[in-house]
């Protein structure tokens, strides 16, 4: 199956807000059944954490076996890696090399709250 | 004596103990952000279940006429289902940061609210990470609207140039987090909880009561990344989020809806 690429900003800018994520996801339909997607993330000014988790949404098992692949950068990286852990899915990257790699499962320990009794 | 998030919730319970509630604000000679949203989420629903409050305005002129420049007691002393829609202060081109924006719960408010903070951060040549913040501003706007279950809220921004620091809040009158998790089934044993414990819990990625749930999360994460502060309060408690400490504890006066103050230092 061919890769075709697709810009993020082409789908959707910003590329902010989890209702600018269901957009995306429904102008990306067209291509799913037909190419392997690789999405551009690269060029958005910010990529937020809830667009992002709204577009994978979509297409999560699309994602999980690699026909929708991420290209990305290392501040992104680690909002993949939250939603994989979130989502119990793989998330298959690829970095400015053309490497291909699978966004790292993030831990999440919720910190210890501690009770005070003044606001200070 | 400045109004803070430390004695905002105090003047509020005092105001209550009189058989003519009256909010003592005449020592005060500056607001915080968070002071000033939650006082006016006060009157609000003060207003909203038909009780008046008297003021004792504040004696200082700086700060009694910058309520009034605000329009404070318009917008905010009666309920606010009376306000006739063009009387809305909505966000225009020329909002400045010192203005209390009114916003109403809308698809595309989250957006608005983004993209006049990133002007403003731009025109003012403030030195910080802009679309970060601008996003802090949507995901706490989005909050409101897509959780909050009322139509009209508020969001307040203030920057500090000889502070070096930007502040943002917003507060509601809605049904708070405890109340708004709970109505998921999943987190339905929250609805016995503290306030504090479904506050926390929101900030857990992928918690929420309907779908999503990664805004909370991504702003924790833009407030450690920035070495800034959150201050959130809903019902009777608060929870503090200093980078990568989170403390939490009582307010003295038990507010309904969410109130929230997110700061940040910026470059000199």
């Amino acid at each position: 199956m061919d890769t075709h690429v697709v810009d993020i900003t082409s789908l959707t800018n910003p590329c902010i807000t989890r209702s600018r994520g269901r957009e995306a996801a429904l102008k990306l339909s067209p291509y799913i059944d037909k190419y392997r997607v690789a999405i551009d993330l690269r060029n958005a000014e910010l990529v937020s954490l809830s667009y992002l988790d709204e577009l994978i949404c979509h297409y999560l098992d699309a994602v999980d076996s690699g026909n929708i692949v991420f290209i990305s950068n290392k501040d992104i990286d680690s909002k993949l890696s939250k939603i994989a852990t979130v989502r119990s899915i793989t998330i298959h990257c690829r970095n400015a090399r053309n490497k291909e790699y699978i966004a790292p499962t993030d831990s999440y320990l919720p910190p210890t709250p501690i009770f005070t009794n003044t606001k200070s | 004596m400045d109004l803070t998030f430390r004695n905002v919730d105090q003047v509020c319970a005092q105001a209550i103990l009189s058989d003519t509630p009256t909010l003592e604000l005449s020592s005060i000679t500056f607001f915080r952000p968070f002071a000033i949203v939650y006082l006016g989420m006060f009157l609000r629903h003060h207003n909203s279940c038909g009780k008046s409050c008297r003021v004792a305005l504040p004696n200082n002129i700086i700060a009694k006429g910058y309520l009034a420049r605000q329009n404070f007691w318009e917008r905010f002393n009666f309920s606010h289902e009376t306000i006739e829609r063009e009387k809305l202060n909505r966000i225009t081109t020329s909002t400045s940061l010192n203005d209390i924006v009114d916003i109403e719960s809308t698809n595309t408010i989250a957006e608005e609210v983004e993209r006049q903070v990133k002007n403003v951060l731009i025109v003012n040549h403030v030195k910080t990470s802009i679309p970060e913040v601008a996003n802090i501003a949507c995901e706490l706007v989005d909050n409101f609207a897509q959780h909050s279950r009322e139509t009209l809220a508020v969001f307040h921004m203030q920057y500090y140039p000889n502070r070096n620091e930007i502040a943002l809040a917003v507060a509601d009158c809605g049904i708070g987090i405890r109340n708004s998790l709970s109505s998921n089934s999943q987190y339905a044993s929250l609805a016995d909880e503290p306030h504090y414990v479904a506050a926390l819990k929101a900030f857990e990625p992928g918690v929420t009561c309907s779908e999503g749930g990664m805004g909370l999360t991504e702003i924790k994460d833009s407030i450690t990344s920035l070495n800034g502060r959150l201050l959130l309060s809903t019902g009777d408690e608060y929870v503090r989020i200093d980078q990568r400490y989170v403390t939490y504890g009582k307010m003295a006066y038990d507010l309904t809806g969410v109130q929230v103050e997110v700061s940040f230092p910026v470059g000199g």
